[in-house]
């Protein structure tokens, strides 16, 4: 048996007493590496060392506490702690929806008519339309007649350049 | 827990008598705060008392005790770990004050107990926060694999592991106090 192997199945075994170790290859493994039985023997001496933690009484006014806790008034029972991280999560989520509704909304694309226009481009195109109608009919009930000579277009009303 | 459902409140009273105390060892054992560890203990007991409904009795009563304990101090010792805010400074400091003060050369017995203890304590601490879990179900709460893996809701491959190594980084510091004086 490899020394890592024996280490790890060993390692298991020192929760039990030592006279329980099984008789197996590994028992075998331990008697003849000096170096497993010290680890293994080290491995155990500090798991029993465990037991060595401190111990602590509560406080007396703990069954108190919770009691004062739990007699609270209706549903807000054992809820009496202030506002912890799940409700700033709660609500930047909320923030986050609302945020992304408004976003998707603008950017979202016209709707598109039978013709291929879009609905704002007809409404565009209806309006210029009716401007066309309106701009027509005025030049046909009020006549233009330019009186002013147009002095780039005539030759005869042009000044000779000054002579050098 | 079956009473308490069916409306005895003096049977949660019980249940609050009889393992108010374990718990709040458990939860100092992870935190190595007591002040935290009483508070942690109340939430553990708050979540028993709302989930009267909801209770099912698949496995032992104490398994799912610890499993909600367990949740609640791996929070805590991860929101801690990440956060950096131990404390023991003062803790340890408040610990050799109350070790030293009766000190008279009679009590050597009781300084090296306190000493063997502060060390355990600090070596427990150092583990990382899955290892202390697991080490601790098992050697002082005297859990089976499987019920460990249940409370900390992974595979009992994955307890093994936690525990091997656990065991590992306590004999290396151990042996470093010894042989160093210092964890």
């Amino acid at each position: 048996m490899r020394c890592r192997t024996a280490r790890r199945m060993a390692a298991e075994l020192v929760e039990r007493p030592a006279t329980e170790l099984p008789a197996s290859p590994l028992a075998q493994h331990l008697s003849s590496c000096t170096r497993c039985a010290l680890f293994v023997e080290e491995l155990r001496r500090s798991w029993e060392a465990l037991a060595d933690f401190p111990e602590i009484e509560p406080s007396a006014d703990f069954v108190p506490r919770f009691r004062s806790r739990t007699m609270l008034p209706g549903r807000f029972a054992g809820y009496a702690q202030p506002l912890g991280w799940h409700w700033m999560a709660l609500a930047c989520s909320l923030a986050v929806v609302v945020l992304c509704t408004l976003s998707l909304r603008r950017i979202t694309p016209p709707a598109v008519v039978a013709s291929g226009f879009t609905v704002r481009d007809a409404a565009d195109d209806h309006f210029l339309n009716d401007l066309d109608d309106s701009l027509a009919r005025l030049d046909a009930d009020f006549p233009v007649f330019d009186s002013w000579p147009n002095s780039l277009l005539d030759p005869g009303s042009q000044e000779s350049p000054p002579s050098p | 827990m079956m009473a308490f459902q069916n409306g005895d409140e003096g049977a949660f009273e019980q249940i609050l008598d009889k393992y108010h105390r374990p718990i709040v060892n458990f939860i100092y054992k992870i935190v190595n705060n007591r002040g935290e560890a009483e508070e942690l203990t109340q939430d553990v007991f708050l979540r028993i008392y709302r989930a009267k409904d909801r209770y099912e009795p698949r496995a032992r009563f104490a398994s799912w005790i610890y499993r909600i304990a367990t949740n609640v101090s791996l929070k805590a010792a991860n929101r801690a770990r990440r956060l950096r805010i131990w404390s023991p400074s003062t803790e340890e400091q408040s610990l050799v004050r109350e070790t030293f003060r009766d000190y008279r050369p009679n009590a050597e017995t009781q300084m090296v107990q306190a000493e063997c203890g502060e060390v355990v304590r600090r070596a427990i601490r150092r583990l990382p926060p899955k290892e202390r879990v697991a080490i601790v179900l098992r050697r002082y709460e005297g859990l089976s694999y499987k019920e460990i893996a249940d409370a900390m809701s992974c595979t009992e491959a994955a307890v093994k592991t936690y525990i091997h190594r656990g065991k590992l980084h306590v004999r290396d510091w151990i042996l470093n106090y010894v042989k160093k004086g210092t964890l």
